[in-house]
């Protein structure tokens, strides 16, 4: 019907075939000029209506704004993750899902005995003897966003990278794009078939809010879909700030992913089971806590969500080393996604509070997490000129946090913080009915075991008083020619590690905060904030030269470090 | 014999009237095609029970607020079913309690909210014939008029074909002919009858681009006067062609039931609705033994009772088809025609 010329490759993508050469919206191809995915976002948000679909009269409708990224997969392209479409072009939350999480939440509420029994059976429907069935009186209209803002940064990409940070070198799968909604606001619409009273619609509200808590969608595990708002089943809140490189977006512009907290915690999990038993029961709990898809999708015990209070986005550097960077606060937040016993929730909760104090102390979050924000630590660094961003910085913020989470007050502490982690993981261990076995250990490059590890320490004066850093860039340790002793370096060695290859040091300024009496209220101790850093070297010796020198270095030629793990059997 | 009517729907969510989710599980739940276009309707019997179901409804609220007024106890308004005074251990269902509970009290229900006066009486056991009786109001299997297509890249566009448009004309009494795709000369491709809000040369559609577009502002007269959405982009494809752009528009969603206690997928399904805004059309005959009913004097000579479905509105949101319970369904229905007191379309142009 059509006289066209070349008319296949003006096919909208979305009515193509996912082949390579007509379109991928999964694919990240490295410098290409345009992504699949990105002209197939502005394709379909192009001619999207501009005004939103209404539910009609007869729906009444709330408004939630989300913390994050958003997305139910459509299920209608092989291989690629992208929204469900609506009236209008628009992204639609379906009723169907909305359903399903409404009932989960009404059955829970039900067992905890806040609602009335059969209550979830009058709103959902139920099954009846003779395989019959009664509808509920509920009907939910699914929802879509409350304005345009949904249009922008569709494209999202996720890079799986657990191998490669905890265990070898060898990289798994590399980048991958899906199409996820970043912070919308949805209104979401229920409607019943007999008039309800006001307190009756309160209690639907109610059961929404609690379905809401679990999150939305699919990926809720790893910060998707949740709600701007604190609830659901709590085990661990604590306020966080931090500054870093931001991730870059297909189109170069920044973006601070919450997920960075989940990724770095999951694999810090890792490491520490990884040193208190095989790797493979090691991977067997950390997949139980997280969620993963090793023999069969299971679904984690904990979600995460960070709800940002202040978040700035801004460029570093120049040339091509200018990078995106983030300056946030907000408060983490892990939740517990089904019920638990008691001892195992106190376990729980005991482990999660570890595991992110673990990643506070010795790390950061995000890109560059295993340096110190070279910006802070070493400013010349900088004035050579073109030099690439290194680190992130991250503290606890507010009182509660500043008291309750500060385990470290003092250099000596390391060593007890850490046989506190671990003595956490073991609880959970034999809950789990694991035994603990202190002579074994994962074969991964970070596994956190006495054989493997070495924690090294100093108390600075304040940020710029800063040792490591230097070894990272130059010799830590000068020839003297005269009685024989050679320049020690790691500089570019597989210690240091380079593009490509994760480095076995990590280097962290950890604040000191020190508890003092509060003056108004005595009984109660009152956080610090020193001007004063405890500076941390953790190493994951290799068998190479520049390691071996590395350690001779650190335990016989300089007074500045002690070395507070593994340590010293007395 | 028959005053003539029409109802127009139009869709404010998918509506999915077929197979029911769960009697094909791991399948594609389809919807009801014509069997010449391909394209969705919806059938007769589900246009005439939800009529039904709504009156019943208000059968049941006139019999419940009379009950009441002649003092009597009435059941908890959540029970489902009631013990029968004379038998505790039978349970009734609510709407028979209450039936029989109006005939002790010779409580009448007015031929206005009585549903089986109407739509014909359902079948009671032991009488003749089941007891049933003719219906005074026919209803026909609705059909598309309008669909819209969204494709990225191009705004949403609302395709019809000459075969639908003339089932809208036979029932709207709409006088002009019916808008078709047309060859220019011999051997060269046919011209689209399109009314676009904005120039564009082509349109894609699943089936390849329509590119000799032929810009006719009359189309917008195919459009349901007292329609609410009020499409601005109008394409007329041959009647072959339908079936497949049809199936480019559907609205399809992929569902997942997940186990009870963790989020994760149990099972797969998925089904297919007519997408939001669309429009369908369907026809009413109602007995001559009906007065005509004027929405101007709304009063009838002999003062017998006339069919007004929606009270003295002619406007109304209403449920059809499955899947209900998760948002499908939600139409706008504007009930027009002769027996309304309507002139045909255009009639009076």
């Amino acid at each position: 019907m059509s006289t066209l010329t070349d008319a296949a490759n003006k096919v909208p993508l979305m009515f193509r075939a996912q082949v390579e050469g007509r379109c991928q919206v999964q694919r990240l191809i490295p410098k290409a000029l345009e992504q699949d995915a990105e002209r197939w976002a502005d394709e379909w948000v192009d001619k999207a209506y501009p005004d939103a679909p209404n539910f009609g009269k007869d729906v009444q409708t709330r408004p939630y704004a989300l913390s994050w990224r958003f997305i139910t997969n459509s299920g209608q392209d092989d291989g690629v993750i992208r929204p469900v479409i609506g009236a209008r072009g628009w992204p639609f939350y379906p009723g169907s899902s909305m359903k399903g999480v409404f009932r989960q939440a009404a059955h829970q509420l039900e067992r905890a005995g806040e609602l009335k029994l059969g209550t979830c059976d009058r709103y959902c429907g139920e099954k009846l003897e003779n395989n019959d069935f009664r509808p509920g009186i509920l009907r939910f209209h699914g929802g879509y966003p409350t304005d345009t803002r949904w249009t922008q940064n569709l494209v999202d990409i996720v890079h799986p990278q657990q191998q490669w940070q905890v265990k070898s070198n060898d990289k798994e799968g590399g980048a991958f794009i899906q199409i996820s909604l970043y912070k919308p606001e949805l209104i979401v619409g229920i409607s019943s078939t007999t008039p309800l009273d006001d307190l009756e619609w309160e209690q639907i509200w109610h059961i929404w809010e609690t379905a809401l808590s679990l999150g939305l969608g699919c990926r809720v595990s790893a910060g998707y879909g949740q709600p701007q708002q604190r609830s659901g089943d709590i085990l661990y809140r604590t306020r966080l700030k931090g500054q870093g490189q931001a991730a870059k977006l297909v189109d170069g512009t920044g973006e601070f992913r919450p997920n960075v907290f989940r990724a770095a915690i999951r694999g810090h999990a890792l490491r520490i089971f990884g040193g208190l038993t095989n790797a493979d029961q090691a991977e067997g709990l950390v997949q139980d806590l997280f969620g993963g898809i090793r023999g069969g999708a299971t679904v984690g015990l904990l979600s995460m969500a960070f709800l940002d209070t202040q978040l700035e986005l801004d460029d570093f550097g120049q040339g091509s080393y200018s990078q995106p960077t983030y300056t946030v606060e907000g408060e983490l937040l892990w939740r517990l996604t089904r019920d638990l016993p008691q001892p195992q929730r106190q376990a729980l909760t005991k482990l999660i509070e570890a595991l992110t104090r673990f990643a506070m102390v010795f790390g950061g979050f995000g890109k560059s997490w295993r340096r110190a924000d070279h910006r802070l630590v070493y400013p010349d660094y900088y004035d050579q000129g073109y030099k690439p961003l290194i680190g992130c910085h991250w503290e606890w913020l507010g009182k509660r946090s500043q008291v309750r989470d500060v385990r470290v007050r003092k250099l000596e502490k390391v060593g007890d913080f850490i046989a506190e982690v671990r003595q956490a993981a073991k609880e959970w261990m034999q809950l789990q009915t694991r035994t603990p076995q202190l002579d074994t250990h994962a074969n991964w490059r970070e596994a956190w075991h006495p054989d493997k590890v070495q924690v090294w320490g100093r108390e600075t004066d304040g940020l710029e008083d800063c040792e490591a850093v230097r070894w990272l860039h130059g010799p830590y340790r000068e020839a003297i020619p005269s009685v024989g002793i050679p320049e020690g370096s790691i500089y570019r060695s597989s210690i240091t590690g380079q593009m490509g290859n994760v480095g076995r040091l990590w280097h962290r300024m950890y604040p000191k905060v020190r508890l003092v009496k509060d003056p108004e209220n005595p009984k109660k101790p009152m956080p610090l904030v020193t001007r004063q850093y405890f500076e941390l070297v953790t190493v994951f010796p290799d068998d190479s030269v520049e390691s071996e020198q590395l350690l001779g270095f650190l335990n016989g030629q300089q007074t500045l470090f002690k070395k507070l793990w593994p340590m010293p059997r007395h | 014999m028959y005053h003539r009517a029409y109802g127009i729907i139009e869709t404010l969510a998918p509506l999915h009237v077929g197979a029911s989710a769960g009697e094909e599980t791991g399948n594609l739940n389809l919807i009801f095609r014509d069997q010449f276009t391909q394209t969705g309707i919806i059938p007769g019997s589900s246009i005439r029970g939800r009529f039904r179901a709504d009156m019943r409804l208000r059968r049941q609220q006139h019999l419940e607020a009379s009950l009441k007024a002649a003092g009597v106890d009435l059941p908890a308004a959540t029970a489902r079913k009631v013990s029968s005074p004379e038998d505790p251990k039978k349970r009734l269902p609510r709407l028979e309690w209450l039936e029989q509970e109006a005939e002790k009290q010779s409580i009448s229900v007015p031929e206005l909210v009585n549903e089986n006066h109407w739509y014909g009486h359902h079948a009671v056991t032991g009488q003749e014939d089941g007891g049933t009786t003719e219906a005074l109001v026919k209803f026909e299997y609705a059909s598309l008029v309008w669909i819209p297509v969204f494709c990225p890249g191009q705004p949403v566009v609302w395709v019809s074909c000459p075969r639908l448009l003339r089932r809208y004309k036979q029932i709207t009494g709409k006088p002009e002919p019916v808008l078709r795709p047309k060859a220019a000369a011999d051997g060269q491709p046919k011209q689209y009858p399109v009314k676009l809000r904005e120039h564009r040369d082509r349109l894609f559609f699943n089936l390849g681009f329509l590119d000799n577009l032929a810009e006719t502002p009359d189309l917008s007269n195919w459009v349901p006067k007292d329609s609410q959405i009020q499409p601005d982009n109008l394409v007329v494809v041959d009647d072959q062609d339908i079936s497949i752009i049809h199936d480019m528009a559907l609205y399809r969603q992929t569902r997942t039931k997940l186990e009870d206690d963790v989020k994760k997928v149990e099972n797969f399904f998925g089904f297919e609705a007519l997408p939001e805004d669309s429009i369908l059309i369907f026809p009413i005959a109602v007995k001559d033994s009906v007065p005509h009913y004027d929405r101007a004097s709304d009063a009838s000579a002999d003062g017998s009772a006339r069919w007004k479905p929606f009270k003295n509105r002619t406007l109304r949101e209403l449920y059809f088809g499955g899947l209900e319970s998760i948002g499908c369904g939600h139409c706008e229905v504007t009930l027009a025609g002769d027996y309304f007191g309507d002139t045909p379309d255009d009639a009076d142009a």
